[in-house]
């Protein structure tokens, strides 16, 4: 077991000619809620798909409990993507067989507590559902899974507070705490409480990197306040966000 | 009793300070026990390790006792709670008699106003 | 972890096809006994000539027919379809998300695609047999032209069988497997080119095509130089067929045919091996994207 769960190292990503991601450096150690922060853009999705497998680096190292991303580290990662990939004619019964069958650490009863609680029924089929419940469902899905890392890619876009407490709710009361969970997301303030660390992506490359309460104590400030400040000035530079 | 967190703060000190509060008003009353880590960080809106240090802080104040797996309950040495009344009366009278002086009153108009609310609210 | 794959991609086959097959079925029974009915024709007579029923019934003999040219095309189109589907679909569009980030291997997961597009495609055949079988068995127009081809398929099988050795049943084993071979080849060619056209980052499409029409041009060069064993036989056996119906067997005619096959075991796994080579290529490029050069956006 290597000690990090996630090492990059000189990571870049490039389509065509565009750099997503220019060169990341970064640890992310064990038992941590991390936030991936950054404006759209900034290269947070490209991040996490590389982790998870569904791209494929330019140049540098990416390693996943010190392997190459590979079926090995994809069984100890629990991905939650940034759209529906379920197909619509399944039962919620067909997914969960689905992730009892492909992954050893899916809780089953844990699984279908959740359902319950969100009134989803084994039955029920994917496509009855409104897009918010097929949204907790797969969150549902992905908590229930004793992962060592978790990548959840903007979990609260585009969601309403009620919503946003229900998912950052399920987060904290179901990882794995000696996993670590990676969050995606444009929206610190919704998060800052829930986070351990906090890594600042700007144009593809990490700016900051540091605990949170660590950030409060230096700066005298929220990471969000922190988080607006950097980014503004980036804007003002006329740089490209 | 709600959470409430700034954003200027450690959140780890905010939460010790509010915990902390509950005991001092009983409602985590003495040799009472204290709910467990995850569910506190889940009440709260906050990451269970924060909470985890929030806690040892208030190990480290004598407050509360035990460990993270057995469980924690509130102290039941009532000495240590008084103290930790009197520190929170003390930082209070302190913040009422900055803003007072950042009014211009003194010290004994301080006594005054105490004196004239406490009338008005008894 | 293949099994498990197949298991869930079986669940595809049949949410596909579980309307289009029994439909086909029911359609072809539903002509037939319009055939019979309506038409009134007689099952062991021309359909034409047993027809009773006067211009309406020949419109609606037609349309049978019509039905039955209808389901078959129908099948085929379906069949390619799905198969291309589940695999750009299932591996490279949004369900590739959850496929790709299973603890499964690459090649595990073009496999598990490959045998469903294939199984799929075998009962899609089966079936549109069976509903020609259903439509027009017993109509002397159908049952003619039956037994001259169950005749000389007999007489080809026999010839090969005398020639080569080995028997009429084991000439027929080869065939079937270099049947199911070529499907194989042609749906890991497809594959290709979708893996292919992947590689580009804008009009996937237009390039994936571009690709199979690329890789089109040599292969029709190895396996055309080779003259395929099947579209020789599938001549032959419809020049003999001909002949048949049109009356009495020309033997040497046949023997002619055949002969120019030489060995047919030779000649049959010669092309077995072609495919196979080429379904490896194939193969390995397909995986070699998928393993190296994923790029899900």
């Amino acid at each position: 077991m290597d000690e990090n769960i996630v090492t990059c190292a000189g990571l870049v990503k490039a389509y065509g000619p565009k750099r997503a991601l220019a060169g990341v450096d970064l640890e992310l150690g064990r038992g941590k809620i991390v936030g991936l922060l950054g404006p759209n853009g900034s290269g947070k999705t490209t991040l996490i798909k590389l982790l998870c497998g569904l791209l494929r680096p330019t140049a540098g190292t990416v390693l996943v409990d010190g392997k190459p991303v590979g079926p090995e580290t994809k069984a100890l990662v629990s991905y939650l993507p940034d759209r529906m990939y379920f197909a619509d004619w399944m039962k919620a019964e067909d997914l969960l067989k689905l992730f009892a069958d492909f992954y050893a650490d899916f809780d089953w009863h844990k699984c279908t507590a959740m359902c319950d609680r969100l009134g989803v029924g084994p039955k029920d089929r994917i496509k009855t559902m409104s897009k918010g419940t097929k949204e907790k469902l797969q969150l549902a899905l992905v908590m229930s899974r004793k992962a060592q890392l978790y990548l959840l890619d903007e979990p609260i876009a585009g969601v309403d507070p009620a919503a946003r407490d229900f998912i950052l709710n399920t987060i904290i009361n179901n990882y794995n705490e000696a996993g670590t969970v990676v969050i995606s997301t444009h929206l610190i303030g919704d998060i800052e409480q829930v986070l351990d660390e906090a890594v600042f992506l700007k144009e593809g490359q990490v700016v900051l990197h540091d605990a949170v309460d660590a950030i409060r104590e230096r700066e005298g400030k929220s990471v969000d306040a922190l988080f607006r400040e950097t980014f503004r000035t980036a804007a003002w530079e006329g740089g490209t966000i | 009793m709600t959470w409430k967190l700034t954003g200027d703060r450690p959140i780890w000190q905010q939460l010790t300070e509010q915990v902390t509060l509950r005991i001092l008003t009983g409602e985590y009353p003495p040799g009472g026990r204290l709910p467990a880590v995850r569910e506190l960080a889940a009440q709260a809106g906050v990451n269970p390790n924060t909470m985890q240090r929030a806690l040892a802080q208030l190990e480290q104040d004598g407050l509360a006792v035990g460990s993270r797996t057995a469980g924690r309950t509130v102290t039941e040495d009532a000495a240590v709670i008084t103290a930790a009344k009197e520190e929170r009366a003390r930082a209070a009278a302190k913040a009422y008699l900055e803003a007072l002086a950042a009014l211009g009153y003194g010290p004994g108009d301080a006594g005054r106003l105490i004196e004239e609310e406490g009338q008005q609210n008894g | 972890m293949l099994r498990k794959l197949l298991k869930y991609d079986f669940k595809f086959v049949g949410k596909q096809f579980a309307i289009v097959w029994p439909a086909a079925l029911a359609l072809a029974v539903i002509a037939r006994l319009s055939l019979v009915f309506l038409v009134r024709a007689d099952p062991k007579d021309h359909i034409y000539y047993g027809a009773q029923g006067g211009q309406f019934a020949a419109v609606l003999a037609w349309a049978a027919m019509l039905v039955l040219v209808g389901v078959l095309l129908a099948m085929s189109v379906i069949t390619l379809l799905f198969a291309i589907q589940r695999f750009y679909k299932g591996l490279l569009g949004d369900e590739g998300y959850l496929m790709h980030t299973l603890p499964v291997r690459p090649r595990q997961l073009i496999l598990s695609k490959l045998i469903c597009a294939e199984v799929a495609t075998v009962v899609s055949v089966l079936v549109a047999l069976a509903a020609i079988g259903i439509i027009l068995w017993g109509f002397r127009e159908f049952m003619d032209f039956w037994y001259a081809l169950e005749n000389s398929f007999l007489i080809l099988f026999r010839e090969l069988a005398e020639q080569s050795g080995g028997g009429v049943w084991l000439c027929v084993a080869e065939l079937l497997v270099l049947l199911l071979m070529s499907g194989l080849r042609a749906y890991l060619h497809l594959y290709t080119a979708i893996a292919i056209g992947h590689l580009f980052q804008k009009h996937r499409v237009a390039m994936s095509f571009a690709a199979y029409v690329v890789i089109r041009a040599p292969l029709s060069f190895i396996v055309g130089t080779r003259r395929g064993i099947v579209p020789d036989l599938v001549f032959n056996v419809g020049i003999i067929s001909a002949a048949d119906a049109m009356g009495g067997i020309d033997g040497s005619l046949s023997y002619e045919i055949i002969g120019s096959a030489g060995n047919f075991h030779a000649a049959i796994w010669t092309q077995i091996g072609v495919i196979l080579v080429l379904s490896a290529v194939f193969f390995l490029v397909t995986n070699y994207i998928l393993r190296r050069r994923l790029n899900l956006e």
